[in-house]
């Protein structure tokens, strides 16, 4: 890890930070350690990303994709090596809807919300798809199963609607054939880690 | 393999590789892009290979991977070459057969062959075998998708044999920096990612902003929904992109391009990764670039969900590290973009035209196109389309033509409402508006945007009101914040949005709408602001009417604002009769108070269970299931089950007692009578006809409605205290003004039993008549028997009405004539099979053009034009269109035209427009005489009984409301719903499959008028009833009162 202070933003000309001695800046966690398994994904990835500021969303990406969710120390860490603080870090990440902060269902199911759904009826299928469930979009039920999100657009749009269950992209459903769909998840993980198809905060206002 | 070091290395690759290539090989083309993989191709894909190994077949035979060939509803597709078979909707099941039939036998598999759109079930059009006569091709121009189908996006070598870096090598040794910017100058491409800013311009600024780096960008960050059309060149030609961006970094003096793609694309992302990886593998990226003094180098960056980085100075933030937030331009970013460097952003279609460009030259790329627009577009076709999918066609191609002829119509046949383009920075464009030409220009006029390529095709059961909201919503929550009039102004668009569609809005909110929108466009930063009110202002500009629905009367149209209404269905149903209130009380065997909730809204449930059109089971949501549930038949058992039922009638003090009179004994004048009855009025119902009923008597035959059931309805009305007088014709005895001095309001309810004439020689004299005069003799009677060959004109009810009553009265023969095919008949699918039944002939595609007499006084023929059907007119029918020199005769003693109907009103009644019809208030009903309201046909032309009785209902409350001005009016039939019947909304739905009403058998039928409908018996309709899914499961209220 490059020394604090060491890091130059060619890109940000007259906004470079004066970086203080770690711990002032809050880098760790309480008692000034990360959770381990933070650690340990920042070992054997992390620190590989260069210390440079366009290396914040990548970093939360794969911290994402490592992790399942971007817990706070995981921000630390990537503050930490790109040697910013923690807020900007975080300032960042809250800015994007790819980027969750609590850990997510062992299955996810994703209701596309675009346009094309929309006009054929996604957002009754959402609605529906809630109340089979029993939690808004964006939540988690409570055995920790299964998360409801939804998504903008997933570009599927001549298959509309389209509900995507981890990484399998189911066409054209129904609240009926949805709740048959639910009903046969698995209980246990799925099988190998799926891709994030993270939903946009407008898809999860779409409907109240 | 050794890196392409010369120019020449990737001339003699590609012919070396183009020897190799056997064109009149066997291949299997199995579509991977994300639309076919969703319907399993990549296991369709595994499975054919592994099928032909085994039938060992692998060596004739090969078996290639594409990414998107555009048809993805019909997914997953398998193309044979030769000869040219397209498959659809393959599953893995039909491996086996694809392989043993067509790859080793060029046999052909009927049931895979792509289905033409029919809009009726029965009517479904011939499959078609051929990839490129299917007409969702056929219409298309495909240059940027021209290899889509053809290669495999995983390949560099299949793109370069294909001609790919052709171009590239062109613009590196045989152009200057400046003739490849004058190139595309001159090509007049525009930027495909909404803006329409000429490319060429773009690249010159940036060639010319001073610095020694240099970047280009690909923006593949499709945010808008609805639009996949770069998803969809990145999973199938990604080389094309790549190659559009290195002529350009060369033409600009960047050696550094990136890509931004959306996370949400993993297929995209990862097919852009190989091709990367390939061109650096065979020395297309990197240093000195075949030999040339051109080095240069692309990064992939991945978005992370915002819709705002699509615009150019967020993208760049976002590249940056930062919040994707806009910044002020200028400078502009190819002044200082990236980096604070010089920087030029196009979008993946863009991109990918360059090499177009390059290696075809300017002029063949001008030659398509418009004077402004060049060149050819992709669209995403999606919504309510037959066949949606990706299409690339010619700028200027008219919306008409992309909807109907490239879409294949609208599904289920449904009327086409709007075009959405350009996503939440665009519009929507109106049906009576899809003669416009596709380009930049055209759209921006009509208050939309040609934006990246999203069209959204939507139909009558899309709300725009809702719409506009979804709009909203989306750019509200996608608004970065920097900019106040966007951030605030859109969060209260949507809130005043929601105030309409949840039934609290008022005619101010639709101007606080207007004012917002014009303030949120003008006070914003970037795009995303500045175009987020369009949506909302251009359904405004061309959906007003449905907004007062939503103010006015709390009625969405579309059945879509679900605080509006209990049910679809009810909220379909003219008159908002509570179905699934009924439906649910014979489920459990309460006929009478079924029929009791039936009154409350519709006081003609017998004449409805027989021959309404049951515009219900159109929106019955059961048909995302099965079938819709057969309403009409469940309400046809409640009926003849139930007895006699009673209304109550107002108990109101003297003083608010009124006089009131009405014109017409029809369904509209008698359903006004009864409202005003229940509410205490004192009511007179004048009649010109011998017996009350108007068209319901006289223009429907008894075989569809006898006689003693609509009597048994004017009887309910007749038992409240409503006096008919018959025989009171207007103009004799009566005048409106004396009714108008006697009454303290009247209702006009005349009707539409004037005819329309063919206007053909011949047509006057005997043996002539117009539909709707004939039925009304064979009511009036005795009619004797007809004899000879009858010929009816016309495709409506009358036409349908009168040729079987023709045939039921002995004529010999009895055809049916109309200008237009059977699947653009206005009457009802199952009249059409009920007269076919009864060897009623129908010939379609001819119109009238003489009554052949030959001397004698009755017609011996009729002489028809044959027609065909030519362009879409703007209700998304067909034209017909007279084939020049073809007639035919058919021969003719009876002649009955049905070809239209038109209101009549009596002298001194109310005034009328230019086609006849009663001038009203859309609201009140209200004529433009003080106190004189109408309704029905008088006032819709001839129009269903349906909506009719909905028009008696709304004057009735009008009516008194005009009575007691000022005094808040309650309408006992608006009372929250108290509905006790059982349901459990967590048990699976009921598994019962849509029962038929039986039927007379069609020999019965033809001697007689005995009703042709039977009925179901009581453990039928109980089973049918319980098919219902209960939508109004939980609603009680609906907002109606008025405060």
């Amino acid at each position: 890890m490059k020394k604090p202070g060491s890091r130059v933003s060619s890109e940000k000309a007259g906004r470079k930070l004066k970086a203080d001695a770690p711990k002032a800046r809050g880098w760790g966690g309480p008692g000034g350690r990360l959770d381990p398994e933070v650690e340990r994904w920042f070992a054997t990835e992390g620190a590989a990303f260069p210390s440079s500021r366009s290396s914040i969303i990548p970093m939360l990406q794969a911290a994402q994709v490592a992790l399942g969710y971007l817990p706070l120390d995981a921000m630390r860490a990537i503050a930490r090596h790109l040697v910013v603080p923690p807020a900007l870090v975080e300032g960042v990440a809250s800015f994007y809807a790819q980027f969750r902060f609590n850990k997510p269902g062992r299955h996810r199911v994703t209701v596309c919300t675009g346009t094309a759904c929309y006009v054929r009826g996604s957002g009754k299928l959402l609605d529906d798809i809630q109340a089979d469930l029993k939690i808004a979009s964006g939540e988690t039920t409570a055995d920790g199963a299964v998360s409801l999100e939804s998504v903008s657009c997933f570009g599927a749009c001549a298959l509309a609607p389209v509900v995507v269950l981890d990484d399998k992209v189911l066409r054209q459903q129904t609240s009926v054939s949805m709740k048959k769909v639910i009903q046969d998840i698995p209980s246990g993980p799925s099988k190998g880690r799926s891709r994030d198809v993270r939903s946009s905060p407008a898809a999860r206002g779409a409907r109240k | 393999m050794t890196k392409l070091a010369l120019r020449a290395d990737l001339d003699a690759l590609r012919a070396q590789l183009a020897s190799s290539f056997d064109p009149h090989k066997r291949r299997v083309f199995v579509c991977n892009g994300t639309g076919c993989k969703a319907c399993g191709g990549d296991e369709i894909l595994g499975g054919i290979d592994k099928a032909l190994k085994r039938a060992k077949l692998h060596d004739q035979v090969e078996v290639v991977m594409t990414g998107g060939c555009g048809l993805c509803e019909n997914g997953a597709l398998v193309a044979v070459h030769p000869p040219g078979t397209l498959y659809c909707r393959v599953s893995p099941d039909d491996i086996p057969d694809i392989v043993e039939k067509t790859l080793a036998r060029g046999e052909v598999i009927e049931r895979l062959l792509y289905e033409t759109p029919g809009s009726v079930a029965e009517t479904a059009g011939p499959r078609i075998s051929a990839e490129q006569e299917i007409p969702f091709y056929q219409h298309q121009m495909r240059i940027v998708l021209g290899m889509n189908d053809r290669i495999d996006p995983s390949k560099i070598e299949d793109y370069i044999r294909e001609g790919g870096y052709a171009g590239l090598a062109k613009a590196l040794f045989e152009m200057s920096p400046d003739q490849i910017i004058d190139e595309v100058q001159r090509a007049g491409l525009r930027g495909r990612g909404g803006g329409g800013f000429p490319t060429g311009q773009k690249w010159k600024f940036c060639r010319a902003a001073d610095g020694d780096i240099k970047y280009v960008i690909c923006n593949a960050d499709e945010g808008d929904p609805g639009a996949f059309m770069d998803r969809s060149l990145l999973e199938g030609n990604p080389h094309s992109v790549l190659e559009g961006m290195a002529i350009g970094a060369r033409a600009i003096g960047s050696s550094q391009g990136y890509i931004y793609i959306r996370a949400e694309y993993p297929l995209a992302n990862e097919r852009l990764r190989i091709a990367i990886d390939q061109m650096r593998e065979w020395g297309l990226l990197g240093e000195n670039i075949l030999g040339s003094d051109f080095s240069f180098d692309i990064v992939i960056k991945e978005g992370a969900g915002a819709f705002v980085c699509g615009e150019e100075t967020a993208l760049i933030a976002s590249i940056e590290g930062r919040r994707g937030m806009p910044m002020a331009r200028p400078p502009f970013p190819a002044v200082k973009g990236l980096f604070g460097k010089p920087t030029n952003i196009n979008n993946v279609e863009t991109w990918a035209n360059v090499p177009h460009i390059i290696t075809g030259g300017a002029d063949e790329y001008a030659a398509r196109g418009t004077e402004l627009s060049k060149g050819t577009k992709i669209f995403s076709l999606v919504g309510q389309v037959n066949n949606t999918g990706l299409v690339e066609v010619p700028m200027g191609m008219t919306l008409r033509q992309l909807v109907y002829e490239v879409g294949g119509g609208i599904k289920g046949g449904r009327a086409l409402k709007a075009v959405q383009s350009g996503g939440p920075s665009g519009g929507c464009i109106p049906a009576h508006m899809m003669h416009l030409p596709i380009d930049y220009e055209s759209l921006a006029q009509a208050g939309s945007i040609m934006g990246s390529g999203g069209l959204v095709v939507m139909d009558e059961t899309t709300c725009m009101v809702d719409l506009a909201r979804y709009f909203v919503t989306f750019t509200q929550n996608e608004s970065c914040g920097k900019c106040v009039p966007c951030r605030l102004g859109t969060q209260q668009m949507r809130m005043i949005l929601d105030d309409i569609c949840e039934g609290r809005g008022t005619e101010e909110s639709i101007a606080q709408l207007e004012a917002l929108g014009e303030a949120v466009g003008k006070g914003s930063l970037c795009g995303l602001g500045q175009t987020a009110p369009n949506p909302v202002l251009t359904t405004i500009r061309y959906f007003r009417d449905e907004y007062l629905a939503h103010v006015r009367e709390k009625h969405c149209p579309a059945g879509v604002c679900e605080s509006l209404f209990v049910a679809t269905c009810s909220n379909r149903c003219p008159s908002e009769v509570d179905i699934p209130a009924y439906l649910s009380l014979v489920a459990e065997g309460r006929s009478e108070e079924a029929l009791r909730s039936h009154m409350e809204r519709n006081p003609f449930p017998s004449v409805c269970a027989r021959v309404c059109p049951h515009p219900c089971e159109e929106r019955c949501r059961r048909e995302t299931l099965d079938r819709p549930v057969a309403i009409r038949a469940v309400k046809r058992f409640m009926v003849d089950d139930t007895t006699k039922v009673s209304v109550p009638v107002m108990v109101r003090p003297r003083e608010e007692q009124r006089r009131t009179a009405v014109v017409g004994a029809g369904p509209a004048g008698l359903t006004v009578a009864y409202f005003l009855r229940r509410l205490g009025h004192e009511v007179t119902v004048y009649e010109a006809m011998p017996e009350p009923g108007g068209m319901l008597r006289y223009g429907i035959p008894s075989y569809r409605l006898p006689r003693e059931e609509l009597e048994r309805d004017i009887e309910r009305i007749t038992s409240m205290g409503v006096k008919i007088v018959c025989d009171a014709a207007i103009g004799k005895t009566l005048s409106i003004a004396k009714l108008r001095k006697e009454h303290d309001a009247i209702f006009v309810g005349s009707g539409a039993w004037s005819d329309v004439t063919m206007g053909v020689p011949g047509e006057e004299g005997r043996g002539v008549a117009s539909g709707i005069e004939f039925l009304k003799e064979v009511e009036l009677g005795p009619v004797g028997r007809i004899s000879g060959d009858a010929v009816v004109v016309g495709g409506g009810n009358t036409a349908i009405d009168a040729a079987r009553t023709a045939l039921r009265l002995g004529a010999k023969s009895v055809t049916v004539v109309y200008r237009r095919t059977r699947e653009e008949m206005p009457v009802q699918p199952e009249e059409i099979v009920e007269a076919l039944e009864e060897d009623v002939k129908f010939e379609f595609l001819v119109a009238p053009v003489e009554v052949i007499r030959n001397g004698s006084e009755s017609p011996v023929a009729i002489k028809l034009q044959r027609m065909r059907l030519g362009d879409f007119d703007d209700s998304g029918r067909r034209r017909p269109m007279p084939i020049e020199g073809e007639f035919i005769e058919i021969p003719a003693a009876h002649i009955i035209r049905a070809i239209g109907q038109k209101p009549i009103v009596p002298t001194g009644g109310p005034p009328v427009s230019k086609r006849g019809t009663v001038n009203v208030d859309q609201l009140s009903l209200a004529t433009e005489l003080d106190g004189v309201f109408a309704g029905g046909d008088a006032v819709l032309g001839p129009a269903t009984a349906v909506e009719a009785i909905a028009h008696g209902r709304r004057a009735a409350e009008a009516i008194e409301r005009y009575l007691h001005p000022g005094k808040p009016a309650r309408f006992p039939w608006n009372a929250p719903r108290t509905l006790d019947t059982a349901f459990d909304p967590t048990a699976d739905p009921s598994t019962a499959t849509r029962l038929q009403t039986p039927k007379l058998s069609p020999v019965e039928r033809r001697t007689g008028f005995d009703e042709v409908e039977l009925t179901l018996c009581a453990d039928e309709a109980c089973l049918e009833a319980g098919r219902c899914l209960r939508c109004d499961f939980g609603k009680t209220v609906v907002l109606r009162e008025e405060e």
